[in-house]
C-alpha cells in the first residue's frame, strides 16, 4: 500500500524537465518580487509553471489539458483545464483589452494624429518575424502566431496562438510575457544605437487641447475603421474601444470602473497562471520552444527599431520634428515602453519629458498589433 | 538534451519545425503575405489619422450646431481637461506622476 503511494508521488515521478521548469518559474517569481519586472504578470505565471510541472499519475485528472475532450468528459477534467479553457479558446485576451480600454487615454494621440503611423511602423517587427519563422520550417499558421510576439501584447499573442497554433499556446505566451517584462532591457540599447544625441534632445510642442467630444467620437470611429478594413481584429478592437467608451462616455463610470480595475486584475491572475500551468515539461521543453524564444527576441528587437527609423523618417519631412526616441513606444508594450522612452530621454536631457508625447504610439501599437493579428487570423486561419 | 527536451512526435502529432530555407517562404507566399499585413496596418492607422486630423474641423462644426455644454450636460460637470490650460511645469509634474503611477500595472 505504502509502495504504490510512493509511485504516484511527485517525488517518484520528477523528471529533469520537470525540476528545469520549476527552476524557471522561481526564477520569474524571483524577477518579479527582487527586480520589481512586472510583477503583476510574472509572479502568476511564474507559480502557474511551478504548479504545471508537478508531475502527477495519468489516472489523475489534475493538468490544464486533462479536458473534457479527453475519454472520461467533464468527469475527467481537471479545475486547472477550466481555468485554461479562457486561454484556450480566446476568451481572456478580449476582456483584458475591454479593462485596457477602460484606462487607456487616447487624447495624446488624439491631439498628434500623425504619432500614430509609428504605431503601425512598430509592427514590421510581427511580419520580419513571420517571415523568419517560416524560413525555420514553421508552418505558416505557427509563424503567424509566433510574429505576433513582435507585438509585444501578451493578449493579443495569446488570442492569435489559440486561432492559429494551439499547441504553442504556451512557449507563444511566455515568451511574449517574458520579453514585455524585459522592455528596460532590450530598448534601450537599440534607441541609443539609432540616433544622434542631437536626435534625443528634441524637445516635442505641447499637445493640442482635446475635446470631450472627439474624445467620444474616436472609439467608435475608430473601430469602425479598423474592423471594416480587418474583420479579424473586431473582437480585440471591439472591446478596446468598448472600454475606452465606457471611459470618455461619462454616463458608464461604475461600468469603466469595474473594468479597469476588478475585472482586469481577476482575468490577469485567472490568464498568468494558466498560461504558467500549460508549460508542462513534456509539452514545452523542445527546440521549437527554444527558436520561438529566439525568434521573440528578435522580433522585439526589429519592432522598436523599425519604430525609431519611421520616426527618423517623418522627421526628414516634418518641420516641427519628432523626437525619434518615441518611436520605440510604436511597440505595443503599455505602458512600459512608453516609460522607457521617458527615461532613456531623460538621461540626456532631464528636463525633456517624452511621456505623453510616447503614449500616442504606444495606444497606436496597441491597435496596430491587434489589426496584424486579425490579418493573420483572416489570412492563415 | 535529449533527455530534457521532448522529441517532436510527442508535440500533439503537429507538425514542428523543421529543416530550414528561402524555399519554406516562397511556398507560403511569405513576402505577399507580410507585404499585404503590413501594408494594411500602415493603411488602417493611416485612415485613423487621417480621421483624427479632420476630426477638430468637425467639432468647429459641431460645436455650431449644438454646443458642448449644452449637447452633453454630463461633460460640462466634470472637470476640465485641457492640456493648453495648463503650463508646461504643471504637464511635467503630471508626466513624472504618471510616470511613478503607472508602475505595476498590467499591460498589453
Amino acid at each position: 500500500m505504502l509502495t504504490e503511494f510512493l509511485s504516484t508521488t511527485g517525488y517518484a515521478n520528477l523528471t529533469l524537465g520537470h525540476v528545469l521548469m520549476i527552476l524557471i518559474g522561481i526564477v520569474f517569481i524571483t524577477l518579479a518580487i527582487c527586480k520589481d519586472y512586472e510583477p503583476l504578470l510574472l509572479v502568476p505565471i511564474g507559480f502557474g509553471v511551478i504548479v504545471g510541472n508537478i508531475p502527477y499519475v495519468d489516472s489523475m485528472s489534475l493538468g490544464v489539458y486533462d479536458d473534457w475532450s479527453g475519454p472520461s468528459g467533464l468527469q475527467g477534467s481537471s479545475v486547472l483545464s477550466f481555468i485554461y479553457f479562457g486561454v484556450k479558446y480566446g476568451l481572456f485576451p478580449p476582456l483584458i483589452f475591454l479593462g485596457i480600454g477602460a484606462m487607456t487615454d487616447f487624447s495624446t494621440m488624439l491631439s498628434n494624429p500623425k504619432l500614430v503611423l509609428l504605431g503601425a511602423a512598430a509592427q514590421v517587427g510581427v511580419f520580419l518575424t513571420f517571415l523568419g519563422a517560416l524560413f525555420l520550417g514553421f508552418s505558416p499558421e505557427q509563424a503567424g502566431a509566433i510574429g505576433i510576439i513582435g507585438g509585444a501584447d501578451g493578449p493579443t499573442s495569446i488570442f492569435l496562438a489559440s486561432k492559429l497554433a494551439p499547441h504553442l499556446l504556451g512557449a507563444i505566451a511566455i515568451a511574449a510575457y517574458s520579453y514585455m517584462a524585459l522592455v528596460p532591457v532590450i530598448q534601450p540599447p537599440i534607441m541609443r544605437l539609432l540616433t544622434t544625441r542631437k536626435e534625443r534632445l528634441i524637445h516635442m510642442a505641447q499637445p493640442r487641447h482635446v475635446s470631450k467630444r472627439e474624445r467620444m467620437i474616436f472609439p467608435v470611429a475608430a473601430f469602425l475603421i479598423c474592423a471594416l478594413l480587418a474583420p479579424g481584429a473586431m473582437t480585440l478592437l471591439g472591446m478596446l474601444f468598448f472600454g475606452n467608451l465606457l471611459k470618455e462616455s461619462l454616463v458608464t463610470d461604475r461600468l469603466a470602473q469595474t473594468a479597469r480595475t476588478a475585472l482586469i486584475d481577476i482575468v490577469t491572475i485567472l490568464l498568468g497562471f494558466a498560461v504558467g500551468a500549460s508549460t508542462q515539461a513534456d509539452q514545452f521543453l523542445k527546440r521549437e520552444s527554444l527558436l520561438i524564444f529566439g525568434l521573440g527576441a528578435f522580433s522585439f528587437a526589429i519592432a522598436t527599431a523599425g519604430g525609431v527609423l519611421f520616426a527618423k523618417f517623418m522627421n526628414l519631412f516634418l518641420t516641427e520634428k519628432i523626437n525619434p526616441l518615441i518611436g520605440a513606444a510604436g511597440v505595443s508594450a503599455v505602458p512600459d515602453s512608453a516609460r522607457v522612452v521617458q527615461m532613456v530621454g531623460q538621461q540626456e536631457d532631464p528636463h525633456n519629458f517624452l511621456l505623453m508625447h510616447a503614449m500616442a504610439p504606444n495606444v497606436a501599437g496597441v491597435i496596430g498589433s491587434a489589426i496584424a493579428a486579425g490579418v493573420l487570423w483572416s489570412v492563415l486561419g | 538534451m535529449s533527455t530534457v527536451f521532448a522529441s517532436d512526435d510527442q508535440f500533439h502529432g503537429e507538425s514542428t519545425a523543421s529543416e530550414y530555407g528561402f524555399h519554406h517562404i516562397w511556398d507560403a507566399n511569405g513576402f505577399e503575405l507580410a507585404i499585404t499585413g503590413l501594408g494594411i496596418v500602415f493603411v488602417a492607422l493611416a485612415f485613423i489619422s487621417l480621421f483624427i486630423s479632420l476630426l477638430p474641423h468637425a467639432m468647429t462644426i459641431f460645436e455650431k450646431l449644438a454646443p458642448e455644454s449644452e449637447a452633453l450636460p454630463h461633460a460640462a460637470a466634470s472637470a476640465p481637461t485641457t492640456v493648453r490650460e495648463l503650463d508646461s511645469s504643471v504637464v511635467a509634474a503630471i508626466g513624472y506622476a504618471l510616470h511613478t503611477s503607472h508602475r505595476g500595472k498590467p499591460k498589453t
